[in-house]
């Protein structure tokens, strides 16, 4: 004998039982399309393709409110889609934001059904504590079967919080039933109108003992409605109930005792809901009833929560008045029902008095019930973390609804649950408590998203002292470090200040040694050109690389080319000059012809001046020479030049053809050249020109004629053998001058070079030896002192 | 950005390669690509040039034109350039502007820098004389006595030429061993760098040229 | 005996008035070194552009570019570089 198990609890049951032996579940559904829907898949078996045509037969016209044992057909529910709220409409579109994709999400209104009318999963039944869970995974095995209109909402809603789906065969009558719910289950983020048969079922002890203690009798339609929501039409036939509507409808009439039962199955926060002491024993259990509420000026404890959830009840089924097949959402609560006593939270349903719209929706008009002060309630209270995320849009959502507006005189004091409480503006609280909250000043913070959390919003009394902009001060706020690090820097600026202050003096004083050094120098320079005399002998330590510059001039053979090289600034034209001069003249006395480049701007024009003032003897004769001009591209046009002389160089500086003239005839090539003497004041020149053409110049040698300052780092390439000889500086030019030309410039300089250097001796000498005495005495002086 | 870096890069390394190769490989194809490659290097560089002097006049005539301090000085400069340089034009065309363009070299450029290298001579003597006093120290005193050793041993002695044991023993010495000795040093050095640098380039690790 | 005057007389006036002008700086910066110092740094830039332009722009990239050729015609690419 197979045994069926429980779809809710799991466990196994005989074939024969309807219902599960161990949790109630219903075993064997209620609604089924067809006999073929009703036999069950099972494991191995392909599923049968059946026409869907059959449900388009079943008019939603034609439907009569399903009856216990009846075949439910498929409800074709996309036609209510037109008589959907728009808010509802909206709903589908996505509009809600994702709030309730996890229980913790879910909204406070959410909650409410899913609260009292648990999802009969396995879980919820065998956890009641965990109902929350078990709505969750009660909502996901029976998704596919949620209803069109339903599904549209799913996108909106939680998934994971819708209750079990309908079954396909619904009466006509739910759909009112389903649109109001769902309306409320929308705003939450869970419809809970599609509720099953097993929902009712499998209702929780609490729910069935809630049931039993409603006055009314429920109609028909409510047998798909979650337990509690009352249900206006009374057409169903009573027969129809599940056994615990019908309980429910026979305790209808009876005065509503607090079942001490439901409040245990409470959730904490519920149940923990202080309830005004007139009311305890009626408001205890929050029973979901149809019996109007008893009075308006009854004093009542009413959930906000509640309160608006039936405000926008109100407020969706003015909108929806031209639907038929909606009733005011208000119906379920008529107020000339009974006047029996009913808890006083629930009796408040009725009420649509919530303040104006600019007001909080939630507020507190009596004080004094409150066990504590309002203001420190709505922030004392602890806010469950499954609700905390959802504030901003529960508030939002709780103001601005006419109704609201309509009767702010009715509201009732409240004890709002922590929840409500912290969603409640600060302002609201704190206008209404006045200066009677001073006890939290300090506590909580003024303004921001943190509003309604303990310690964190503030209780100044005075809404004025609220809104006040805070008061910057303009004084720095400065630290003991920042105090001293602001006196250093006082005191530096002071000392700064004093220092301007010797500065001038010191600055004549530097001044006028500056002249004097000046003055020095330059008579010593001007003494032997003015004088004229000569009184510095002549070198007679001949430098060792003058010698192998003469041996390479002479064994050129008479006409031979030499490639003059002119790559010098002219600020150290009078040094060159007068080293390079006996050279040059040494060459052209043997008949060389001259070819001249540059790789300076200035060079062709120093060239030029150089055999102008140098070798004037040599033009006067016929000296046959070339200016190549100006190589630009500094190595790049050295080894261009190196590489095809002829067609780096094209042209004269004066625009002829530079190899056609006298000067360069045979010549084609770097190695064509008898020599190249390079004149230069820059070591990086004279390196370029040495390794650029070295591939190119074959035995051609190279002289360098150089300045003092470069002489360090050209000597290791005549060390090296790279270069063959080497004149340097004047001292250079005067050795070369004493052995292989006239008396020239050279000499013409010698006294002033050999006097000028004497005084800057004498100068640097004396002021060094000074100075380092100064500095010693300066130093013992400050040792002393310290 | 990355496209553009790596065409220059491509373009800076091929380039590089075809000239070393036309270097080391006289091939007259190599050759020949090397030598045009390195007459555009040169034709760039004096276009170079001639950005340098836009430049340098687009910034003296924002001064003008912002009358900044010194526009005056900046007139005269603009003035002196474009003369200059118009002449200089010139002056291969029109013989009479050859001598005003050489007096422009002899009478303003030469003069000026030989002035300046002058005033350099007072001021590193100047230099020289308050180094003790402002920084009294081993390496001052070692600074100021090689000074005054070179400058003996360069320059002759009136009355006497060259100085004993100076001329002919410590400054030779000095110029020749101890510096040389250091310029050896700094050549091949600069030489490893030369070297480095070029593979550098050649492999694209650096972009002198920009990109990255 | 009359003073001819030459462009040798007066580059040697110039160029001693420059000095002088440079040498001012001795006594301290003043306006007549700052002159010659301006009027130096256009006169080189101005020469060395001219210099640039006349022997080795001309001679190596416009009148090669004027004569022809295809050899010659390469030289447009570093023209246009250089634009």
């Amino acid at each position: 004998m197979a045994d069926v198990h429980c779809p809710m609890c799991g466990k196994p049951n005989p074939e024969e039982q309807d219902s599960c032996q161990f949790c109630g579940a219903r075993l064997k559904p209620l609604t089924g399309a067809t006999p073929v829907d009703s036999q069950p898949i099972r494991a191995g078996e392909k599923p049968t393709k059946r026409p869907t045509s059959e449900f388009e037969k079943v008019k939603p016209a034609d439907e009569g409110p399903i009856h216990a044992g009846e075949e439910p057909t498929r409800k074709n529910t996309g036609e209510l889609e037109r008589s959907l709220p728009s808010w509802l409409k909206s709903l589908r579109k996505g509009e809600e934001p994702p709030q309730a994709e996890s229980p913790a999400d879910a909204s406070p209104d959410l909650n409410l059904p899913a609260e009292s009318q648990p999802t009969p999963s396995a879980e919820s039944s065998a956890e009641s504590l965990d109902w929350l869970a078990g709505l969750g995974s009660a909502a996901a095995e029976d998704e596919e079967e949620v209803p069109d209109w339903m599904a549209g909402l799913r996108g909106a809603s939680a998934p994971g919080l819708e209750p079990e789906a309908p079954t396909p065969a619904e009466p006509e009558q739910a759909q009112p039933e389903q649109d109001w719910m769902s309306r409320l289950g929308g705003e939450a983020g869970q419809p809970p109108a599609d509720s099953p048969e097993q929902t009712v079922e499998s209702a929780p002890d609490w729910l069935s003992r809630l049931s039993q203690e409603a006055e009314k009798p429920q109609p028909a339609e409510t047998a798909e409605a979650p337990a509690g929501e009352p249900q206006e039409e009374p057409a169903a036939p009573e027969e129809n109930l599940p056994d615990w509507l019908d309980a429910l409808k026979s305790k209808s009439t009876v005065s509503e005792e607090p079942s001490p039962g439901s409040g245990n199955d409470l959730p904490d926060w519920l149940s923990g809901t202080p309830v005004a002491p007139a009311e305890t024993d009626a408001a205890a259990a929050p029973v979901f009833t149809s019996e109007p509420p008893p009075a308006r000026d009854a004093p009542t404890e009413v959930p906000d929560w509640l309160s608006q959830l039936q405000s926008d009840v109100r407020a969706a089924s003015d909108a929806e008045e031209q639907a038929e097949e909606f009733e005011p959402a208000a119906g379920p609560f008529p107020a000339d029902k009974s006047g029996e006593p009913i808890p006083d939270w629930l009796s408040r349903v009725d009420q649509t008095a919530p303040p104006a719209a600019s007001a909080p929706a939630l507020v507190m008009s009596d004080e004094g019930e409150s066990p504590v002060e309002p203001s420190q309630a709505a922030f004392s209270l602890e806010t469950p973390d499954w609700l905390s995320k959802l504030r901003p849009d529960r508030s939002a959502e709780t103001q601005g609804s006419p109704e609201e507006e309509a009767e702010p005189e009715n509201l009732e004091t409240a004890d709002l649950p922590s929840w409500v409480q912290a969603m409640r503006p600060v302002e609201s609280v704190i206008s209404e408590t006045g200066p009677s909250a001073p006890d939290d000043a300090g506590a909580t913070e003024d303004s921001g998203p943190l509003a309604g959390l303990r310690g964190v919003l503030p209780s100044n009394p005075g809404l004025g002292t609220m809104r006040k902009p805070p008061a910057y001060a303009i004084k720095l706020q400065v630290s003991d470090n920042q105090q001293r690090y602001a006196a250093h820097l006082e005191k530096m600026v002071l000392e700064e200040g004093r220092a301007r202050g010797l500065t001038p003096a010191r600055l004549t004083s530097n001044r006028v040694w500056r002249w004097i050094i000046s003055i020095i120098l330059i008579a010593a320079v001007l003494l032997p050109l003015v004088s004229g005399r000569q009184f510095t002998p002549d070198m007679k330590l001949l430098p060792s690389e003058w010698s192998n510059t003469s041996t390479v001039l002479n064994e050129f053979p008479a006409d031979a080319p030499i490639l003059l090289v002119f790559d010098y600034d002219p600020a150290l034209s009078g040094e060159l000059e007068a080293s390079a001069a006996p050279v040059i003249d040494h060459v052209l006395f043997l008949g060389a012809r001259l070819g001249l480049v540059s790789t300076a701007p200035t060079g062709p024009a120093l060239a030029e001046q150089f055999l102008e003032s140098t070798q004037p003897y040599h033009l006067e004769t016929g000296l046959q020479y070339t200016n190549l001009g100006y190589l630009a591209g500094g190595p790049a046009g050295i080894l261009s030049f190196a590489t095809d002389p002829v067609a780096a160089a094209r042209l004269t500086v004066d625009g002829d053809p530079a190899w056609e003239t006298t000067a360069l005839q045979g010549v084609s090539k770097l190695s064509d050249f008898a020599a190249v003497i390079i004149l230069t004041d820059n070591a990086d020149n004279g390196r370029i020109w040495i390794e650029q053409t070295r591939a190119f110049i074959g035995e051609t040698p190279i002289l360098m004629i150089i300045s003092a300052q470069a002489e360090p780092m050209i000597r290791p390439y005549d060390d090296s053998g790279q270069i063959q000889g080497m004149v340097t500086g004047l001292v250079g030019g005067k050795t070369y001058e004493q052995s292989y030309a006239a008396p020239g410039l050279a000499r013409r300089y010698w006294d002033s070079f050999g006097l000028g250097a004497l005084a800057a001796e004498i100068m640097i000498a004396v002021g060094g030896v000074l100075g380092a005495i100064m500095a010693w005495r300066a130093r013992k002086q400050a040792g002393e002192e310290a | 950005m990355k496209l553009k870096g790596l065409f220059s890069t491509a373009v800076a390394v091929l380039c590089g390669l075809v000239v070393l190769a036309g270097y080391f490989v006289r091939l007259d194809i190599l050759v020949n690509a090397s030598n045009t490659l390195i007459t555009w290097a040169i034709l760039l560089t004096a276009f170079a040039i001639l950005l340098g002097i836009i430049n340098l006049l687009i910034v003296h005539v924002g001064k003008i034109t912002r009358k900044q301090k010194g526009g005056f000085y900046s007139i005269i400069l603009i003035f002196a350039m474009l003369a200059t340089f118009a002449i200089g034009l010139l002056a291969p065309h029109f013989p009479p502007a050859s001598p005003a363009f050489d007096f422009a070299f002899r009478a303003v450029q030469l003069p000026v820098e030989a002035s300046l290298m002058a005033l350099l001579a007072v001021t590193l003597t100047y230099a020289s004389i308050r180094l003790p006093r402002r920084r009294l120290s081993v390496f001052s005193v070692i600074f100021i006595i090689t000074g005054l050793l070179v400058l003996l041993g360069t320059a002759p002695l009136p009355f006497l030429g060259d100085t004993p044991l100076v001329s002919d023993t410590l400054r030779p010495t000095i110029a020749q061993v101890l510096a040389a000795s250091g310029a050896r040093g700094i050549l091949i050095g600069v030489a490893l760098g030369a070297l480095a640098t070029g593979l550098r380039v050649l492999f694209g690790a650096d972009r002198p040229y920009g990109g990255k | 005996m009359p003073i001819t005057l030459s462009w040798d007389l007066v580059t040697g006036l110039f160029s001693f008035l420059l000095t002088l002008m440079v040498l001012s700086y001795l006594i301290g910066d003043n306006p007549a070194f700052r002159v010659a110092i301006y009027l130096f740094i256009g006169v080189s830039a101005g020469y060395a552009a001219a210099v640039a332009w006349n022997q080795v722009l001309m001679p190596r990239l416009f009148l090669p570019i004027a004569e022809g050729g295809w050899t010659n015609l390469l030289l447009i690419v570093p023209l246009f570089l250089g634009l």
